[in-house]
């Protein structure tokens, strides 16, 4: 339990920001948190938290498998690469293949 | 002559009205409690904290019981002893244990391995090593790029994840 009371601040802002399916388990010292966020700001902001509990993430004691739940059809959406396009694969992995690109920066729906 | 005759009369009642009041009421409450406390140990796994009470024939229970089945298996049981005329069931059944979460979902070595190639892809400087599902990150590594790519390595169901970065 030592973990989540060092992870208290986070399991709490998980618990209180509304995300869904929320799982917090600890196993062999490692605290495993998986959920789905309602935002991608909610789960920024849980990142955040884990951050500055655990600066630049060195202790290696979280595995945070917090998703942005599935948009609704139209949602937006920023590119945020790094500087290069957006590939638009067929399916998930670089393995398959393009059908298009998202340019950097732009919004897609 | 005639008192004394009436004064018979009345105490043959009062031995009558007695006589056939035990009759009627069967076994002792006491009895029937007794063993209805026993029914309740020998129950011992189904009840936790039973207790019986008799009174005039009617059994009041109280307790925890596991379950529905177990409540109304034990409360059939009650009414099946003689003398018992009926059961005022004051027991409850125990809420649900809570669910045993369910282990913590770690993918092998060869399931990961693809996700960390993908996730570090965009980072040059960033290498990996995926070995008994822990993924070791050396190499260095902007500080605002940092948690991107820790987002995307944890999303992949790793046991844990090492980060040996240098930050620069």
């Amino acid at each position: 339990m030592a973990l989540q009371d060092k992870y208290k601040e986070l399991l709490d802002a998980a618990s209180t920001s509304g995300v869904s399916n929320l799982q917090v388990r600890e196993q062999d010292n490692v605290l495993y948190i998986d959920g789905d966020a309602p935002t991608g700001e909610v789960k920024d902001q849980l990142w955040a938290i884990y951050n500055k509990i655990d600066p630049d993430f060195r202790a290696a004691d979280v595995v945070m498998n917090v998703n942005v739940a599935a948009g609704a059809a139209g949602t937006k959406a920023t590119v945020t690469t790094d500087s290069s396009n957006l590939n638009v694969r067929k399916g998930p992995g670089t393995d398959q293949p393009i059908v298009g690109k998202a340019a950097h920066g732009s919004t897609v729906t | 002559m005639r008192k004394s005759f009436l004064r018979f009369a009345f105490v043959f009642a009062a031995v009558a009205i007695v006589v056939l009041s035990a009759c009627k009421s069967g076994p002792k409450d006491a009895d029937l409690e007794k063993t209805v406390t026993e029914k309740l140990s020998a129950a011992s796994t189904d009840v936790t904290g039973g207790s019986a009470t008799v009174k005039d024939g009617v059994v009041t229970l109280s307790g925890v019981f596991k379950d529905d089945a177990s409540k109304a298996a034990f409360e059939t049981t009650v009414k099946a002893i003689p003398g018992v005329k009926s059961v005022v069931n004051n027991s409850t059944v125990a809420p649900p244990a809570a669910p045993v979460p369910a282990p913590v979902v770690i993918n092998g070595d060869d399931a990961l391995k693809p996700g960390v190639t993908d996730a570090i892809k965009d980072f040059p400087g960033v290498k990996a090593e995926v070995k008994d599902s822990i993924i070791t990150l050396t190499g260095d590594i902007k500080r605002a790029s940092l948690q991107k790519l820790m987002m995307s390595l944890h999303t992949l169901k790793a046991k844990k994840i090492e980060n040996k970065l240098t930050i620069k």
